[in-house]
């Protein structure tokens, strides 16, 4: 992708210290811009788990999951990017890589670490983490098709 | 590893887990005999674990600790306790889960020292673990106990002050374990410090590894098995490994895709017989064993009752007396109490329903007697039960291996009910439910003789040497494995004492060791992972590298070369059946119907020949009937009863539609009232449905009669219910013809249906799936009209053709036909053309039965409902290719 026209609205909705909704056509790089985010939040946290991106399907969030990990790797092969847009998140990528070898988060060989999922997947979370509050005394299963 | 010479020296080996010691103790005898030697002391071969209960076992005899073990089982039952007993607690859903909860996250407490501070804030979940927790190790202390979780924690404190002497052994090599978390690791410390010479073995990984990828976890697991069993056939004294993560969810799915490749012909039964060559390292429930879950539905029946579908099971049943002489005559009694929708039965109604002369009979009269359901203890039921069962007959004869196994396994269950005995009495129904939990808990593990291909669970696997590893399932979602830590310990201390659920970089570290260990297990190591699950495109994860030795790479390449290149979408099932050479038999026909013979089923016979040959042949000549499920409430059958029965008297008292406009309106709803009282009372319906049944039919009823009666224009009802005898085509039958109006001076019949699936316009197809209503039509010149009278909440309605509009509201001369193939080509606009149509229609179907024509060529819908499926295997024919001709 060539440098897109609204470049200075991109940039600005990775800005991490305020809230955005972004609403675009299909195919206009929401999902990239949603993974420059996720790794500009990336090169500010102590621990990766601290980031939390909920998605609507599994599938979109394990393409979420490999889009992250593919930058990463992408700025590690060293390849030169094609244009300045691919540039600019290499060098995103690039402030992760350096604060992930600074913490040791080690997140390429280990990308379960992102924090990725759906909304069913988080509920389900927060139900094992919290037995007690929510009554239910364990985990519980989930029926696919109630 | 070799330990061997060490072994016959003395020292001990104490592995990660049962497996693989056994392993190991495999391997000693064999190199002892290899000494030459024909006897030899049994080696200190063992599971760490085993080794702490022995040694505290001796510690107690000579008098060193008073502190007993709490067997694993009081140790839930304690748990269960201290949550219960939690007041400042409101109702769990599942307290006995929370109980599991609270047990691991001791354990883990325990094992990773990460105990909470006291006075530490903590969140609600973890606070309400705080209390059990205290209270659990204040019952501990009082009954002077000590678990599985803190044993480790005693011995090392006995060491400490001087105890034990004389029974540490001098060499103790730890294998298998990937890390040693602290409580063990101080255990060493203390043992290595009272002058025993302690080591663990270090993984030198140096096998070759191999990755390769397949499209999904099915052609996966096939493609293994396809290879390991090539690998069989070309050395079959080679040990072959398979790890499978989560084989504890994937357990039937794998088994299955082995069985496939090895068995592709077999049943499941010949498959046991025959011996499987591979084995799993992860059991069943042993409620699920066959034989097990028979004597729990005995059981259950002795102490509540059971529902339809275990009634079904345990008459079919062959762990029960006499089940194979009297096998017929319990298949029957399962059809009859089908049929008779019977849903559930206690003893009692058991008893009652049996055959007559059955060898159970006399038994169970007396069992009924005898039985005593009172409160109890629980080694009084635990002996009550398996009282109750020999009365039973169970486990019957002629046991196999598995069965025996299963058995044994069973008894193990029994007596554990009887060590749960805390002197209180408990409810029948309560000691039943608790052995019903017993029975799932216990994890029955068939043991099989020594297998080349062992097929295990990520933690069963390490340290076992192979010839041939094989890792499935290597992709970035399931390795490093996702953990789940506790959440009655604070996560921050969990990670701080390194306990790998609460810690990614522990949990990778982990992975890490985990396949280093592996690659020192075997030569070669294939690692291998799908491309898609779920739709989601996945990778291989990022194992570290091995550098392989020399030798293990030519081992790989020789052993490589005989892997098949490409493995496309193997399935030996359609392969075999590729490879068949089939011979064609033409068996389009059963025997035709000789002239004048009796045949059963009347419009039915004509509806299901057209719906599909087969069905009729097999319904009607072969006299097949499927089984009925019974289901809550009456089944449509049951309701379109009775609503005909309260429409006929309804109209047989009112006859006319004059009669009917008459009516005052509390006066026709007082009829309709009356009549279906009358219905309800002729039908039976069970008293539990009464009720409802008459505000269901109320509403219908009256719907029906001012929504579609009263607006017709003057009738009389001249025929109600009348059955009658026709012929058609050579067959004759009888036909319960519901109704037949006058209106207008012209007959027109009327068809109730309680379904709304009615269509008029498969009246038009040149195979009619309704024929009831043509058929009677040509029989009597005098009818002018035919139409379903759908009686359905909303949407009642006249559905059919006639010879002029105005007969019936919205019936009309002709039909818009359905479209495709199926309607007939003839112009259909008069009532002549309905008549000669129907004639043309049903003469084909009558020639068909005639012939006994019995293919199985359905039309569209046929096969939704049909219970025949499994007979005319229809979905095992597979469509032909094109081109291809039979």
């Amino acid at each position: 992708m060539s440098a897109p026209v609204d470049a200075a609205v991109r940039l600005r909705a990775l800005d991490p210290v305020t809230s955005f909704i972004v609403q675009a056509p299909a195919g206009s790089g929401k999902t990239e811009l949603l993974t420059r985010r996720v790794l500009t939040l990336l090169a500010t946290v102590d621990e990766p788990e601290e980031i939390l991106a909920i998605t609507f399907t599994r599938k979109a969030a394990s393409e979420m999951r490999q889009r992250v990990v593919e930058t990463l790797q992408r700025a590690q092969s060293g390849l030169a990017p094609e244009d300045g847009y691919e540039a600019e998140g290499l060098a995103l990528a690039q402030s992760v890589l350096d604060r992930d070898k600074q913490l040791d988060w080690q997140l390429v060989r280990n990308p379960q670490r992102l924090n990725l999922r759906t909304i069913d997947a988080l509920a389900t979370q927060l139900a094992h983490r919290l037995p007690v509050t929510s009554a239910l005394g364990a985990p519980t299963g989930v029926i696919e098709i109630a | 590893m070799e330990y061997s010479e060490q072994v016959a020296q003395g020292a001990v080996v104490l592995t990660v887990n049962q497996r693989l010691a056994r392993s190991h103790l495999t391997h000693y005898e064999h190199w002892q005999l290899q000494q030459g030697n024909l006897w030899w002391e049994i080696p200190g071969i063992l599971p760490l674990r085993a080794w702490m209960n022995a040694l505290h076992a001796q510690a107690l005899a000579r008098g060193d600790t008073t502190l007993t073990v709490l067997p694993d089982l009081l140790q839930q039952r304690a748990w269960r306790d201290c949550v219960e007993q939690d007041s400042g607690l409101e109702l769990l859903l599942d307290v006995e889960a929370a109980a599991r909860g609270a047990r691991r996250a001791w354990e883990i407490a325990c094992v990773w020292q990460c105990h909470p501070l006291e006075g530490d804030y903590l969140p609600r979940d973890q606070y309400a673990w705080q209390r059990w927790s205290v209270r659990y190790r204040r019952m501990m202390e009082a009954a002077q106990w000590v678990d599985t979780s803190s044993l480790a924690d005693h011995l090392k404190d006995l060491i400490i002050d001087g105890k034990l002497k004389g029974l540490l052994p001098d060499v103790v090599i730890l294998d298998g374990f990937l890390q040693l978390p602290p409580q063990l690791q101080q255990l060493m410390d203390t043992v290595a410090a009272a002058g025993t010479r302690v080591s663990r073995s270090e993984p030198e990984p140096s096998a070759f590894v191999h990755c390769v990828s397949y499209l999904d976890d099915m052609q996966e697991m096939l493609a293994i098995a396809t290879i390991m069993r090539q690998e069989l056939e070309s050395d079959p004294n080679q040990s072959l490994g398979l790890v499978v993560p989560d084989l504890q969810n994937k357990r039937a799915f794998v088994l299955r895709a082995f069985d496939r490749v090895f068995f592709p012909t077999r049943s499941p039964l010949e498959i046991r017989a025959a011996g499987r060559p591979y084995d799993l390292s992860i059991g069943v429930p042993l409620a699920e064993a066959p034989v097990v879950a028979s004597a729990l539905s005995l059981l259950k029946l002795c102490v509540s009752k059971l529902e339809s579908s275990e009634l079904s099971a345990l008459l079919l049943s062959p762990y029960l007396a006499a089940a194979t002489s009297e096998s017929r005559r319990r298949e029957q009694m399962d059809r009859r109490l089908r049929e008779e929708r019977v849903r559930n039965l206690d003893l009692a109604g058991f008893t009652e329903q049996l055959y007559s002369a059955s060898k159970l009979s006399g038994v169970l009269k007396r069992l009924l007697k005898t039985r005593k359901l009172s409160a109890a203890p629980l080694s009084e039921w635990a002996s009550r039960f398996s009282e109750w069962l020999s009365v039973f007959g169970w486990p019957g004869k002629g046991m196999e291996s598995e069965e025996y196994q299963a058995v044994s396994s069973w008894m193990e269950c029994l007596d554990n009910l009887q060590l749960l005995d805390d002197g209180k009495n408990v409810k029948a129904s309560d000691a039943y439910r608790l052995l019903m939990r017993l029975a799932r808990e216990q994890i029955f593990q068939l043991e099989t003789p020594h297998t080349p291909i062992q097929i295990m669970g990520r933690l069963e696997s390490h340290a076992i040497p192979f010839d041939c590893l094989w890792l499935a399932g290597l992709d970035t979602e399931q390795w490093p494995a996702a953990g789940s830590p506790t959440p009655f310990l604070p996560i921050a201390a969990q990670k701080d004492a390194g306990v790998p659920d609460a810690s990614a970089a522990a949990r990778l570290a982990l992975a890490e060791r985990e396949f280093l260990q592996w690659g020192s297990q075997a030569p070669v190591l294939i690692a291998s992972h799908v491309l898609n699950r779920d739709g989601k495109e996945l990778e291989l994860a990022h194992v570290p590298v091995i550098k392989s030795s020399v030798d293990n790479e030519k081992l790989a390449t020789a052993r490589l070369k005989t892997h098949p290149d490409d493995i496309k979408l193997i399935d030996p099932v359609s392969d075999i059946r590729a490879s068949l050479v089939l011979e064609s038999v033409e068996d389009s026909h059963g025997p035709g119907l000789a002239a004048g013979a009796d045949v059963r089923g009347g419009a039915r016979l004509f509806e299901n020949q057209a719906l599909c040959p087969f069905r009729a042949f097999a319904l009607h000549r072969l006299l097949i009937r499927p089984l009925e499920e019974a289901g809550l409430g009456l089944d449509p059958r049951q309701h379109g009863t009775l609503l005909h029965h309260v429409l006929e008297l309804f109209w047989k008292e009112i006859k006319t539609h004059e009669a009917m406009q008459a009516l005052e309106p509390d006066m026709l709803d007082a009829r309709v009232l009356a009549v279906i009282d009358e219905a309800i009372e002729e039908n039976n319906v069970p008293q539990a449905l009464r009720e409802l049944e008459r505000v269901r039919l109320q509403a219908l009823i009256l719907e029906w009669l001012s929504q579609c009666e009263a607006p017709r224009q003057a009738f009389e009802v001249v025929s109600l219910e009348e059955r009658q005898e026709i012929e058609h085509g050579g067959i004759k039958m009888n036909v319960m013809l519901d109704r037949i109006d006058r209106v207008d001076g012209s007959l027109v019949v009327v068809d109730y249906k309680t379904g709304t699936s009615n269509k008029v316009n498969t009246w038009a197809d040149t195979r009619i799936v309704n024929p009831q209503l043509p058929l009677y039509v040509l029989t009597n010149d005098a009818i002018e009209g035919a139409s379903f009278a759908q009686v359905a909440r909303n949407q009642c309605g006249f559905k059919g053709v006639a010879s002029d509009d105005e007969l019936l509201p919205k019936v009309k001369t002709t039909v818009t036909k359905s479209r495709g193939e199926q309607a007939t080509t003839r112009e259909l606009e008069n009532w002549s053309d309905w008549r000669a149509h129907w004639q043309e229609s049903l003469d084909t179907i009558a020639t068909e039965v005639r012939d006994g024509l019995a293919t199985v060529t359905p039309m569209k819908t046929a096969c939704l409902h049909c219970e025949l499926k499994p007979l005319c295997r229809i979905d095992e024919s597979e469509p032909l290719e094109e081109g291809e001709t039979t």
